[in-house]
């Protein structure tokens, strides 16, 4: 069966196109909420989708992913506090647009360049996407070990402002990876006697926990956002004068779109932000830029919307997710025993394809629904913040319950909140210790079996040309990002 | 004390922990050259280094004058992390109570122990939200989904 038969396939079975639907509803709320990212509202989701086929399983974690970037725009024009982090360039121009009343105008022309440049991302996904998996299939073990010590240090350096805080997080998440049985031997290791610890620590668990739980916990120590008065704020569709104006923005935030979403690390905020300076730099009337000028909205928008499908690349061709939510997706594969990376497309292609397809019925949906659910997210902004937050609460321990049926687990959520605090704190990124904890048994298995290939031999690593050229990128990265703090520190020093 | 040094000696400490519990993994016939505890031996070395360059970090910015561009940084709510471990607390509250009084009542308490302690007055609005809200979670995991969630207490107190 081709690639496009699965994805039709996909677009007219039931549970996917629910799925879709569904996935887009709830990104769409959870992204208007301040303060609840992509990846937490995909994090909610998770526990939700052990008893679903793998199909709608994928579909409803990436849709969310979807309908959240857009989502995050309604808080960002209503009440300049944007709803993701993607959306605070959009938060820019669109709260003055909504100043001058025309922010009906300002979250149509979101919509309308969000939906393009997630197609415009889709057709590059599917293009690409498999070509690249070509390639990873010529990796041996000491290649997929290399590749997984690159995706740490990619992350590692790129994801936070410190590379010794990003390394920290990556080696710690190796260290909870090793918790369980040892590949090899079959030694138990780090139990402690707690038998539910013998398969190791469920990612989900430490997903959840420092992406919502820590969220939670921040939360309560911050006033409550501010309310919109907006509840008459009419959606109004860009007209073709308007779509032809903020065509050239569109295809800058396409670009960067794809661009940035390839880069493990990157991401929607830092696609969106470059996409806003370039626009203002083709722009012909630059100077409306910080007033309310429709392309500075069109922009972001679509290089945050482009992110959401180009994110995969690097996730579903390597296994290595480049973002949060990606991350959050790839735990999703994990969980219904399907391992991305380029053997997902020989073994499971209808997977792939019925993403793809799932993808393609999330944009036409936020089209769709973005339409219509304007009032009932006003609604939900506006809703007192301590109730949201409890059924937040009770909706995480809910979900992780039903996964396990253990109240063991729920502790191991709690722990896992109260280290993400604390690494927020202190700034150390998430993405470096959740990568490497879903990572950490295909990094160490394929190191060891590398070895026991070649009787322990580490010039195994050099003498591969696909491994040696992964660990001398790994390097520059690691290197690049060094001098670059270091340059930093000495820069402050001077200023000082 | 600068903070990245503060926790920094936390992380070393941590890595001497770990690397004392990596010394407790026995040995196997079946082992390879590597062992179960070669990785690690490994990973506790590399986050004694990183923890040791953090500390050092730390303190040569806490040495360095303040930037003129950070002058007057205000830096965190000063009672934000009382509040977070007060949330916290709830949840481990809930983990306590649940298999005594079981999912509905405990839910129900979670929900208005949160909103309240997130400054929601008492009103009979709160207890409204707390009882719809534990019947909605109820209705939507034990019915729709069918997860057997925690009785608590109940069938050996009440006649079924």
């Amino acid at each position: 069966m081709s690639g496009l038969a699965f994805a039709i396939e996909a677009l007219t079975t039931t549970p996917a196109l629910l799925a879709a639907v569904g996935g887009v509803v709830w990104g769409i709320f959870g992204g208007a909420l301040p303060g609840i990212s992509p990846s937490i509202a995909m994090a909610l989701l998770l526990p939700f989708t052990f008893g679903m086929e793998p199909i709608p399983a994928i579909v409803l974690l990436a849709s969310t992913y979807v309908g959240a970037e857009y989502g995050g725009s309604i808080p960002a024009i209503l009440i300049r506090t944007p709803g993701t982090n993607a959306a605070a360039a959009t938060a820019i121009d669109g709260y003055e647009m909504h100043r001058q009343g025309r922010g009906g105008e300002a979250l149509g022309i979101s919509l309308v360049t969000g939906t393009i440049g997630g197609l415009v991302g889709l057709v590059f996904l599917v293009v690409f996407t498999e070509t690249l998996a070509k390639v990873a299939l010529l990796f041996t073990p000491p290649a997929y070990f290399s590749l997984g010590v690159l995706g740490l240090s990619v992350i590692a350096s790129l994801s936070g402002g410190s590379l010794i805080k990003g390394l920290i997080a990556a080696v710690i998440g190796l260290m909870i990876a090793t918790v369980g049985t040892d590949p090899v031997s079959g030694v138990t290791r780090f139990a402690f006697g707690y038998p539910e610890l013998l398969d190791g620590v469920p990612f989900i668990l430490v997903m959840v926990g420092v992406f919502a739980v820590s969220e939670l916990l921040v939360q309560a120590g911050l006033p409550d956002w501010e309310k919109t008065s907006a509840r008459d704020t009419r959606m109004k569709l860009p007209n073709w004068a308007m779509m032809k104006r903020t065509a050239p923005a569109q295809v800058i935030g396409n670009i960067f779109g794809i661009f940035e979403g390839c880069m493990p690390g990157a991401g929607g905020s830092i696609a969106a932000f470059m996409a806003y300076n370039e626009a203002k730099r083709w722009s012909k009337t630059p100077e409306e830029f910080g007033n309310g000028s429709p392309e500075a909205i069109a922009a972001p928008e679509a290089a945050n919307n482009t992110v959401t499908a180009t994110a995969l690349v690097p996730t579903l061709t390597f296994g290595i997710p480049g973002s949060n939510s990606t991350a959050i997706l790839l735990g999703g594969f994990l969980i219904h025993g399907l391992q991305p990376g380029p053997l997902l497309f020989s073994r499971h292609p209808d997977v792939v394809y019925g993403l793809f397809g799932g993808l393609f019925a999330a944009n036409l949906s936020m089209l769709l629904i973005g339409l219509v659910i304007l009032s009932p997210a006003i609604w939900l902004v506006n809703r007192p913040k301590p109730y949201l937050l409890a059924a937040i609460y009770a909706m995480v321990f809910s979900g992780i319950y039903s996964v396990d049926h253990s109240l063991f687990d729920l502790a191991i959520v709690l722990a896992a909140g109260a280290a993400g605090y604390v690494m927020r704190v202190f700034g150390f990124p998430f993405l470096p210790l959740v990568l490497a904890l879903v990572l950490g048994y295909l990094i160490e298995s394929n190191y060891r079996r590398s070895l026991l290939l070649t009787g322990g031999d580490h010039s195994v690593f050099l003498d591969d040309p696909v491994s040696l050229g992964l660990l001398i990128t790994a390097l520059l990265f690691v290197s690049g990002s060094l001098t670059r703090e270091i340059m930093v520190l000495r820069r402050d020093a001077r200023r000082a | 004390m600068p903070r990245d040094a503060a926790i920094g000696g936390v992380i070393l400490a941590f890595a001497g922990l770990y690397w004392l519990a990596a010394g407790t993994i026995r040995r196997s016939s079946l082992e390879d050259a590597v062992g179960a505890a070669g990785v690690p031996n490994v990973l506790a070395a590399m986050l004694a280094g990183l923890a040791v360059l953090l500390i050092v970090r730390g303190i040569v910015t806490w040495l360095q004058p303040a930037p003129r561009d950070r002058a007057g940084e205000t830096g965190e709510r000063p009672n934000a992390h009382l509040r977070a471990l007060g949330m916290l607390a709830l949840g481990i509250g809930f983990l306590v109570i649940v298999p005594h009084l079981g999912y509905v009542i405990t839910v129900g308490l979670l929900l208005a122990g949160v909103a309240l302690y997130n400054h929601r007055r008492p009103t009979p609005e709160l207890w409204l939200f707390a009882v719809l809200g534990a019947a909605g979670f109820y209705v939507l995991f034990v019915k729709v989904l069918g997860i057997p969630l925690p009785p608590g207490l109940w069938p050996d107190v009440l006649p079924l």
